[in-house]
């Protein structure tokens, strides 16, 4: 008898502590983060359960506002005119604009048990401007931003907000999408940070090295006229004698050829190969270059330098790179012969 | 006193208490025990005969024993014996067809396999195991259960298969036994097995004599009892619940994926409707948001918790399938769609539950349908019931409990000494090969040392 109540004791005084029954909260989907003039705005973009879901008529989502001298003043605010209970498990995304401070929220998220910390982290300009539109695909922003983020293969473990903040707490720099909105919503660029501290946002020819580097596939590369797609492509780093060499290899695919080669030659391959090691080449040193100059070590190049030499004291500035590019051409693609 | 006067007391004059009178010689039956022409054919007539030496000789009945005391006269009157009182008392088989014929099973079916069932008589159940397994091995021990009803039970085993502790231990069971009576061999069933007090059935009753032959065979023992169409097979596990013996007459690489997908149908049947409702009020976090979102759609009009909404669904579930035993198969149909409508349509349009709720619960009682023993289904319930009651006040964490709780419990439980968690724990791997994961039959050599210590090959040569 005693073990029974004690049993029953023990499972109604600790029961129920996180019991929310689904109709009684507020899912919210996303959230974004600004801060202006010193007082941090939050918005959550909550979706909307009373809707029906045959009908297209009937809003799938609401904003909500709120805004505070601290973080989580400006989150009381926001829940305060919540009817139902802030749900944050479901978090998709987190929008923020350059002026936030990544550390100081993530401070907030962290300590705060009820936030799941396992969203993806974006850069947009104006957040009202993003969370107020309606696209006709995906109702609910957060979701579309997350299969955009998917589509552009973001959307992979590294990229969560958990793993990003924990690069910065190490001491190394990060890069976020930038969310613009062009009609639709659109990924077009990524910004950029020394450490925690927002540098720029890279320009179109800088997005696509960088793209090529991360071992995306069927990115293209121009040079005369010609243009190539990689289709595989692998990128190390050598590390020996005190210096780094950044080792890239890939694999393309002729895109389009405008001056005559014979394809069924192997020298012709070869010719393209070493014509466009020699832009890669230049196009990787010099973005690379940039990069060093802006002090944001977005490629981890430091971090994989002191894995080695941990002693080091030497800035990603100061790192001298040695660049082993090579690619090689090896398929026709869609280039065919001419027909004559 | 006259032995005919002494019967005439002892039955207290029952009115099918039939005595007659010729030559001296007195012949004594109950009515509602015998057959009139088998006392015409057997007695009246050779009554007749005169200078008949001995009635014993010139008698064409097949069973005819001389009665050597009072009890044993009143004993064979009472099983359907005919007493003729001469200069000696003789008792001659004159029972009655108070059965029916060999059906098919019907709480078993399945597709291939023998299409005959015991019925009531324990004669004819004992001729159809006799009929698959003709070997003078195969012995059969009687006992008499219940001072009123001295129902005939019978223990059946192979005795160069079965081991004989077991056979001892289960004799000793039911000799122990002392109860007015037992009318059907789930009574006897409760009186012999090791738990009484578990939810879980650790005995087979089965109306299939094929299975109890195969469990025979493997070193079971199986107990008869007359008036029922059931055996009774001792050891039984878990395992023999989850998966019934007609797997053996399937192909083994397709009879093993049924025994993933019937796993499967018992974890759903048991955590299901639990695991749902730890999903929808504690941990929505694990449902991925598109389907979150229509979850919370759909629960929007309900106004009751989920755990309140699925207890309820699932009285109603239970009824229905109560009722639906209980009631005349006439009026069957009728229930059903009672049932459909008010479990379906209704409810939901109404408010009372959610149309997501009705597809888990719906989900979960077509999972307990691929289990045929009643019991086990009995048991599912109560731990369906529990799962849901600990998950409504810790969650996700409660359903652990709860799986975890009746893992502790089936480990506790025993049949005939051996693990109710056997061939799992501790594991076999002839009996885990014939229950759990066939493997070709011609590789199927080895018996279980569990239930066998003397013959342990049951095909090909012993190297």
């Amino acid at each position: 008898m005693k073990k029974i109540l004690l049993i029953l004791l023990l499972i109604l005084c600790t029961g129920c502590y996180d019991y929310n029954e689904l109709n009684e909260i507020a899912i919210i989907s996303g959230v974004g983060i600004d801060k202006l003039n010193n007082e941090y705005v939050v918005t959550y973009e909550v979706i909307n359960t009373e809707a029906s879901k045959e009908s297209s008529n009937d809003i799938k989502k609401y904003n909500v506002k709120g805004n505070g001298g601290s973080l989580s003043e400006a989150f009381n605010n926001v829940n305060e005119t919540l009817a139902k209970k802030a749900y944050f498990e479901q978090i998709k995304v987190m929008v923020i604009t350059k002026n936030v401070n990544i550390l100081d929220i993530s401070d907030y998220l962290f300590r705060n048990e009820k936030i799941n910390t396992n969203f993806y982290l974006v850069l947009c300009n104006d957040i009202d401007e993003i969370f107020d539109f309606t696209s006709v695909n995906e109702p609910n922003n957060s979701i579309a931003i997350y299969n955009l983020l998917k589509q552009n293969d973001y959307a992979n473990i590294t990229n969560l907000f958990d793993l990003k903040i924990n690069t910065l707490i190490e001491g190394y720099d990060i890069s976020l999408p930038l969310i613009t909105l062009d009609n639709e919503l659109s990924l077009k660029t990524i910004g950029i940070y020394n450490n925690n501290k927002f540098i720029r946002y890279l320009n179109d020819n800088e997005y696509r090295i960088y793209k090529y580097l991360s071992n995306k596939k069927d990115i293209l590369i121009n040079s005369n006229d010609n243009s190539i797609k990689i289709y595989n492509s692998k990128l190390n780093y050598n590390l020996e004698n005190n210096s780094i060499t950044l080792k890239y290899e890939a694999k393309a695919e002729i895109n389009s050829l405008n001056i005559s080669y014979d394809l069924r030659d192997i020298n012709s391959y070869n010719e393209l190969s070493n014509e466009f090691t020699t832009v890669t080449e230049n196009e990787i040193t010099n973005f690379i270059k940039q990069l060093q100059i802006d002090n944001s070590d977005i490629l981890n190049i430091l971090n994989k330098y002191k894995l080695k030499y941990p002693d080091s004291s030497i800035t990603f500035k100061d790192l001298t790179i040695n660049y082993d590019i090579n690619v090689k051409v090896d398929k026709a693609g869609t280039a065919f012969k001419e027909v004559k | 006193m006259l032995l005919v006067d002494k019967i005439k007391e002892t039955f207290n004059n029952s009115s099918d208490l039939i005595i007659k009178q010729s030559n001296n010689i007195y012949i004594v039956y109950l009515e509602s025990l015998c057959s009139q022409d088998k006392i015409n054919e057997y007695i009246l007539k050779v009554l007749t005969i005169k200078n008949s030496k001995k009635l014993q000789d010139n008698n064409a009945a097949p069973n005819i024993k001389t009665v050597k005391n009072y009890e044993e006269t009143i004993n064979y009157i009472l099983n359907g014996f005919t007493i003729i009182i001469d200069k000696e008392v003789y008792a001659v088989e004159t029972k009655g067809d108070l059965i029916r014929g060999i059906e098919s099973p019907s709480t078993e079916p399945d597709l291939t396999g023998p299409k005959d069932s015991f019925n009531e008589s324990i004669q004819t159940n004992l001729g159809l195991i006799k009929r698959r397994i003709k070997s003078p091995c195969l012995v059969n021990k009687d006992f008499e259960v219940g001072k009123y009803t001295k129902t005939k039970a019978s223990i059946l085993y192979i005795n160069n298969i079965a081991k004989e502790e077991t056979v001892k231990y289960i004799e000793e069971k039911i000799s122990k036994i002392n109860i007015d009576g037992i009318t059907d061999a789930s009574n006897l069933k409760q009186l012999i097995i090791d738990n009484p007090k578990t939810l879980f059935p650790t005995a087979i009753l089965t109306e299939r004599p094929d299975k109890v032959s195969q469990d025979l065979l493997d070193g079971k023992i199986v107990i008869l009892v007359d008036s029922s169409p059931f055996a009774i097979i001792v050891p039984a596990f878990f395992a023999d619940f989850v998966n019934p013996s007609v797997d053996s007459y399937k192909k083994f690489i397709n009879i093993n994926f049924i025994k993933l997908i019937r796993f499967i149908c018992l974890i759903c049947t048991l955590f299901l409707p639990a695991f749902y409702v730890a999903l929808i009020s504690y941990n929505q976090a694990s449902i991925p948001l598109n389907l979150l979102i229509n979850f919370a759609i759909q629960r929007q009009s309900v106004p009751f918790p989920s755990y309140i909404e699925a207890i309820f669904i699932l009285i109603i579930c239970a009824i229905l399938r109560e009722s639906d035993i209980r009631f005349p198969t006439n009026y069957g149909s009728s229930i059903s769609i009672v049932g459909a409508l008010v479990m379906g349509d209704a409810a939901v349009s109404a408010g009372i539950v959610s149309p997501i709720m009705i597809i888990v619960i719906a989900i979960t009682y077509i999972t307990s349908m691929v289990f045929t023993d009643i019991e086990l289904i009995y048991s599912f319930r109560y731990i369906r019931f529990g799962s849901i009651i600990l998950v409504s006040i810790l969650g996700l964490y409660g359903l652990y409990i709860t799986i975890f709780l009746f893992l502790i419990h089936i480990c506790n439980l025993t049949s005939a000494n051996i693990p109710y968690t056997f061939p799992l724990a501790p594991f076999d791997k002839p009996y885990f090969n014939k229950v759990i994961f066939n493997i070709n039959k011609k590789e199927d050599k080895l018996r279980t040392s569990a239930l066998t210590n003397k013959n342990f090959h049951k095909q090909g040569e012993i190297k």
